[in-house]
């Protein structure tokens, strides 16, 4: 490897909480996901109606990414140069559950494509690439838990084989009202010293 | 005659998710798409399962939609075309 | 260094239960997508490509604990054991690594009416993958790759780069999907099925047919007799739209580019392109631009889902090992379905079934949430 990854910033959304580079960043008193997440847009002040549109599980990652990129210097790197790898638990079961919700019964059957479209993991990265017009490598992976050294073999292996200069990553899990955004951009400059490596992924992951 | 016009503003409001927009805010000859409220591809297939839903009013081929949701007037005309 | 081989292969959809079934209905042009009146999987009829139920039946008699698996993962250890037939490979050894590559996994266990009683934790995608590559005895934590349609080739391309990167000795990809009463609704609401079976590329085209089907590559940095190596792969986001594809193929175009720079080959000595073409007006529409901007519009091109519909996640590897076999046989597969060319930028779209030499061949795939991926196969 020709030079060191660099984590150029870290996001953390858990427990109607906002972590950016671990300081708490938003919190609020509100344990409904939905309610929570609204007030997070208005605080970080988005001013994209596209984000109503969203199902629960983009609107964290959105969340998460939007304040790692905001606290990341990209401006140097192409957009076709910027990748993004996610990892979760549950895909997009949520939203399943919702669209098998409007199939069970056929007298009262009206599948929704607003919902269907989301019924994929990989929406979510989706939604990052085209708020952030992002159009590098995509991954989506569905493990047990965070498997931060699959993450670290992954993204390492993108910048060796010189298809990317930066990677947005991330952990982005929304279950039966259960969350977890844990998100960071990877990249090969940095004023801040944090090396990319299974040690600091965990201990960025394990804060509370 | 005006009721079903409101209607449709707050079925489309529900519908299509469309936060910090009220009945009042959507004039009943302003284009439905383009500038006016950023309605999409996947909206336009929503407005169909829409009028399925609460109008019972079935389209098949969806390029028909690009008259009939033009404007909340033409969404209008054409139920009530439908149920004459 | 390159020496991620593709050492065994398995193709279960419509068309059979392996490789060779299915290559002889390609060169006889024989697609099995047959009209539906299954009212379970939708209330009106539809065209599908299903897979043999009563030939799955006997054939899953002698899995150990049958009963303790779903229809899909059924498939998988179908298709896995088949591959293993095939080729010495080691699955107990934590040099071995499992990929699963699926879109909606075992989605028919969310469904009200769901009879079979396997427990429904299984309709997480890590959990079916973890009950398959227990029933193979592999020690390492299998991994799901979920990113749409392009799934199959983007788990294609990591099993190489682990292999070239020395993490793994071998790496069973394996990709499956089922015709769902969950997709087909689905597709049913976004006005993208076809009432007649799907026509890539033609001018009457009007959607996509689903096929539900499995299929595995065992990739080795051991050749084990195979001359077919991985060379090279991308992917890309069109940052455009989660439904709809882009406008100009910037997206597919970059995914190419960076495939056949890995592959290290010439564009200009492509024999084969096994595309997407799903068969919608916009899918088709985006790859004709993306191939002439690339410059690939003159070499043989089809896609193979006129014989087996959109299998979705299990689509890029089924389509990956169909290109496999056009290599070895050095013969190039009709594109079924195919009448007139209905499309802005000219194809050299396949119109019958031809021998001829293939050594290069540059796979895509295009996805909801914008993404397209891409592989380059090479004959040593």
């Amino acid at each position: 490897m020709s030079k060191d990854l660099l984590i150029l910033a870290h996001s953390v959304v858990r427990s109607s909480s906002i972590l950016v580079n671990g300081e708490k960043d938003f919190t609020s008193s509100e344990q409904d996901f939905k309610t929570f997440i609204k007030e997070a847009y208005r605080n970080y002040d988005l001013k994209y109606p596209k984000f109503f549109k969203m199902d629960s599980l983009c609107k964290l990652a959105v969340i998460g990414a939007e304040i790692v990129i905001e606290n990341s210097d990209l401006a140097e790197i192409s957009n076709d140069r910027i990748g993004i790898v996610l990892m979760n638990r549950a895909s997009s079961l949520e939203t399943d559950r919702e669209h098998q919700h409007t199939i069970d019964d056929r007298e009262n059957y009206f599948p929704s494509p607003a919902t269907f479209v989301y019924t994929l993991a990989n929406i979510m990265a989706g939604e990052i690439a085209i708020r952030h017009e992002f159009q590098g490598e995509n991954m989506c992976f569905v493990l047990s838990e965070f498997d931060v050294d699959l993450m670290h073999q992954y993204v390492s292996n993108l910048f060796e084989s010189g298809k990317i200069d930066a990677c947005l990553c991330g952990w982005v899990d929304f279950d039966d009202s259960n969350y977890e955004s844990v998100q960071y951009i990877v990249g090969e400059n940095s004023s801040k010293n944090i090396t990319f490596d299974v040690c600091t992924t965990k201990e960025i992951y394990n804060v509370k | 005659m005006a009721e079903l016009e409101e209607e449709l503003k707050s079925q489309i409001i529900e519908s299509l998710n469309l936060e910090d927009i009220e009945i009042g805010d959507i004039e009943t000859d302003a284009p439905l798409f383009g500038a006016g409220l950023g309605l999409d591809s996947i909206d336009a297939l929503e407005l169909i399962v829409m009028l399925e839903k609460f109008h019972g009013i079935k389209i098949d081929d969806p390029s028909q939609g690009k008259d009939i949701f033009e404007s909340i007037k033409t969404m209008a005309e054409f139920i009530r075309a439908q149920k004459a | 260094m390159n020496t991620a081989y593709i050492i065994a292969d398995n193709m279960i959809s419509s068309l059979g239960f392996n490789s060779s079934e299915h290559v002889d209905k390609l060169r006889k042009s024989q697609s099995g997508i047959l009209p539906c009146n299954n009212s379970s999987l939708y209330p009106t009829p539809f065209q599908a490509s299903l897979i043999d139920v009563s030939r799955l039946n006997q054939m899953k008699s002698d899995i150990d604990f049958v009963d303790k698996f779903t229809k899909l993962e059924q498939l998988h250890i179908l298709s896995v054991r088949d591959c293993l037939s095939q080729a010495n490979v080691d699955l107990s050894s934590e040099k071995t690594l499992f990929v699963f590559s699926t879109t909606k996994g075992n989605i028919d266990l969310l469904s009200k009416n769901y009879v079979g009683g396997i427990d429904t934790k299984r309709a997480y995608l890590h959990e079916m993958a973890k009950a398959i590559s227990e029933y193979f005895k592999n020690p390492v934590n299998p991994v799901v790759v979920s990113n749409a349609c392009i799934s199959g080739v983007l788990a294609v391309n990591m099993a190489k780069d682990f292999i070239n990167s020395g993490f793994y000795d071998n790496v069973v990809v394996t990709g499956g999907d089922l015709a769902a009463e969950f997709t087909i609704s689905g597709f049913q609401s976004f006005k993208a099925i076809s009432e007649n079976p799907c026509k890539p590329y033609d001018a009457s085209r009007d959607g996509i047919t689903i096929g539900e089907a499995c299929s595995t590559v065992i990739l080795s940095k051991n050749a084990n007799g195979s001359n077919i190596l991985v060379a090279g792969g991308g992917s890309s986001n069109d940052a455009n739209h989660i439904s709809g594809p882009s406008r100009t193929g910037d997206g597919l175009m970059m995914a190419c580019e960076k495939a056949v720079a890995e592959g290290m080959v010439e564009v200009s000595n492509i024999d084969f392109v096994s595309a997407h073409g799903t068969a919608t007006v916009y899918n088709d529409e985006m790859e004709s631009k993306a191939f002439n901007w690339l410059g690939v519009q003159n070499i043989p091109l089809n896609s193979f889902k006129g014989y087996w519909g959109h299998t979705l996640g299990a689509a890029g590897v089924i389509e990956i090992v169909a290109s496999v076999h056009s290599m070895r046989n050095n013969e190039l597969y009709k594109n079924a379905g195919f009448e007139q060319i209905g499309i802005p930028e000219s194809l050299n779209v396949i119109r019958a079934y031809k021998k001829d030499q293939v050594d290069i061949v540059l796979k895509t795939a295009s996805g909801f949430g914008g993404c397209n991926a891409a592989t380059v196969l090479v004959k040593e």
